[in-house]
């Protein structure tokens, strides 16, 4: 089939959100739907405009059982899951990659030339993806008094929709929430100063991650997306 | 608990405001688990409706109309109020699931079919309903008025009932063929009476 027919495609996203695409010829479309945004949009467009009609339905009370599960669904994720960012395993997982990190940041930064080290940073990370393999190199450098600023180094280019951004985050030891650091462009190095709310959370940071948010990042100031990087950050 | 239902119940006025799953939506998405309990107090009753008519047997509704909450909990920061009211994105995640749930069950399980059988005859609201139809309710209400009355009844089926093409076929007699150019060409001119 030709999903670049709009026709077609209008059809498909129609005869999808009614419901009566089903089978193999669902799951096709769903497929199709993670990779291309512009039918993401006929298939809201159309969930926006025809499920209004639920409106006309007679309402009919569930019981009462149908919210506490509801409720205690909420309440186990929220202590089994407090958050990626706090789960032990990650920690130890860091804490094996931390010397790899420092060695191939030293080599990094002896390839700089003299004019971009003229401070030395203080703190450093490596951010790796889900299967270990090196995306960014971070090197904070810190001006007391002052704030910070955050030199990045891709060292993977990394494929983007037009429509997403990546967003770096600070992960406080302990409790607390991430902290953004700013975005990070998909590819190339380049210093860019630290948002004054990363840099009072600095000193608290053991970590720093990326994630995948929409474009301009996270609407809501806590990460939204899937993470995709991480890494320890290490004082240097 | 008790107590928001019986306001919620109390304050028609205040708490059925059109924008109002809207704002309960965006405290949802700062983890306001008080939110989320009005917001289902609103909005439950006519989504587990939805899912009833669609799935045809309760615990099934029941376990999808939890899904479907425990979603909106999760992506309440993904709704962007210029795209849609607020009830629309939920029904869309009820429907999702729901569709999903057919996919997943034996074709061969007996449904209870007896009960609501009622339904079949009407997919329609009545003209009191729609006093207090949003405006995008009252527009696709008014697109599927335009259509010719086998089209619409073919889309109704399928949309409220969850029905396939073959199931739609088989309900109204029709051949397989022919239901599915009227859900086609339905579509279509839903979809122009339906464009900005």
């Amino acid at each position: 089939m030709n999903y670049d027919d709009p026709l077609l495609r209008q059809q498909l996203a129609g005869e999808y959100v009614l419901g009566t695409l089903r089978g193999r010829a669902r799951r096709r479309f769903e497929r199709l739907l993670l990779a291309d945004p512009a039918l993401r949009d006929l298939v809201e467009d159309w969930e926006m405009k025809l499920n209004p009609l639920v409106e006309s339905m007679a309402p009919v009370e569930p019981p009462e059982r149908v919210w506490r599960s509801i409720r205690a669904r909420i309440a186990l994720a929220r202590t089994e899951a407090p958050g990626w960012w706090n789960r032990l395993a990650l920690w130890r997982a860091l804490a094996a990659t931390a010397v790899l990190a420092v060695v191939a940041l030293g080599i990094q930064l002896a390839r700089l030339p003299a004019s971009a080290v003229e401070s030395p940073p203080t703190r450093v990370a490596v951010l790796t993806g889900a299967q270990g393999q090196p995306a960014w190199l971070l090197a904070v450098v810190e001006k007391p008094g002052v704030g910070g600023s955050l030199r990045f180094t891709v060292l993977q280019p990394q494929a983007v929709n037009p429509d997403q951004s990546f967003e770096l985050w600070l992960i406080p030891r302990g409790e607390g929430a991430p902290v953004s650091a700013g975005l990070l462009p998909p590819s190339g190095s380049g210093v860019q100063p630290l948002p004054a709310s990363a840099w009072h959370s600095l000193s608290r940071a053991g970590a720093v991650a990326v994630s995948l948010e929409p474009k301009g990042g996270s609407p809501t100031g806590a990460p939204t997306g899937p993470v995709l990087f991480q890494g320890a950050l290490m004082a240097f | 608990m008790v107590r928001s239902r019986e306001n919620a119940a109390a304050q028609p006025g205040a708490e059925e405001m059109p924008d109002m799953p809207a704002r309960l939506l965006a405290r949802c998405a700062l983890r306001d688990e008080g939110a989320l309990e009005r917001l289902y107090r609103l909005t439950a009753p006519r989504l587990f409706a939805l899912a009833l008519r669609m799935l045809k047997r309760r615990d099934w509704a029941e376990d999808v109309l939890q899904d479907c909450f425990f979603a909106v909990w999760r992506h309440a920061a993904d709704y962007r109020p210029e795209r849609g009211e607020a009830l629309a994105w939920m029904a869309a995640i009820l429907r999702n699931r729901a569709l999903d749930w057919l996919r997943r069950v034996d074709p061969e399980t007996p449904l209870e079919e007896e009960a609501f059988t009622e339904w079949a005859t009407d997919e329609r609201p009545g003209p009191l309903d729609r006093v207090l139809f949003s405006a995008a309710a009252r527009a696709v209400e008014d697109c599927l008025t335009r259509l010719q009355p086998r089209q619409r009844h073919a889309i109704t089926f399928a949309y409220y009932q969850g029905l396939t093409h073959e199931e739609v076929a088989q309900r109204l007699g029709e051949p397989l063929g022919t239901v599915k150019t009227w859900i086609r060409r339905g579509l279509e001119q839903l979809r122009k009476c339906l464009a900005p």
